[in-house]
């Protein structure tokens, strides 16, 4: 199927390719369905998590093997909301014009579940900052 | 911010019309207990700031904006600069 999308335009997704969002994310509970877009130029660091509801409405999410020493304890909850299966999981990341003010969300990440291709945001127990700046102290390229 | 000890069982009175009552603290997680109007909104505040945040992630979610903050060069420029 075909979904519109404001910054990559028609984009070709399979039924498997659409995360059900059944949690909702907070601020954004109209919405339910995402797919992840990948851009080549970035390697799988930087994924688009886009609607496919509103052409409009895009997250960047940010892989968390960028962070050090992050150890999210989700899967209790995971498994409970999303059932068993294979896991990943995103950081939500707001970008800035100057890079030293980026951050990412480590208290709430996204939670995807490969095998049932269901979605959540799950606010984590453990004390991580909601802005972490990813690129602290890195100079302007 | 004011500051106050209360022990399980004390409760604060906000406004004379919102109660917040320490109603047990077993080690490092207490549970209180809220008795306000139902116009008054009550949300664990990682939860509003998530939704902030989701807002500006969403707000700045664009190929564009992400090359130009990195400092790489966007798919149009790479044409631009691939034409000369």
């Amino acid at each position: 199927m075909k979904v519109l999308t404001r910054d990559f335009g028609e984009v070709e997704v399979e039924k498997e390719d659409i995360f059900t969002f059944e949690e909702k994310i907070y601020g954004f509970e109209e919405y339910s369905d995402f797919i992840m877009i990948y851009d080549d130029d970035f390697n799988g660091e930087y994924v688009w998590l886009q609607s496919t509801e509103e052409p409009g409405l895009c997250f960047i999410v940010a892989n968390p093997s960028l962070i050090p020493d992050y150890k999210p304890d989700f899967k209790k909850e995971a498994v409970a909301a999303l059932g068993k299966g294979t896991y990943e999981y995103w950081v939500m990341m707001v970008v800035k014009d100057n890079i030293q003010d980026c951050t990412v969300n480590l208290k709430s990440p996204v939670i995807i579940n490969l095998d049932t291709h269901k979605g959540m945001q799950l606010i984590l127990e453990q004390d991580y900052p909601i802005r972490y700046s990813l690129f602290k102290g890195r100079k302007e390229s | 911010m004011l500051i106050l000890s209360r022990k399980p069982g004390d409760s604060l009175l906000i406004n004379d019309i919102i109660e917040v009552k320490v109603i047990e603290a077993n080690g490092d997680k207490i549970k209180l207990g809220i008795d306000a109007p139902r116009e008054v909104k009550i949300l664990r505040k990682e939860l509003k700031l998530t939704e902030e945040s989701n807002k500006d992630s969403s707000a700045s979610a664009t190929p564009a904006k992400l090359h130009s903050m990195l400092g790489m060069k966007s798919a149009e420029e790479k044409d631009e600069s691939n034409k000369i």
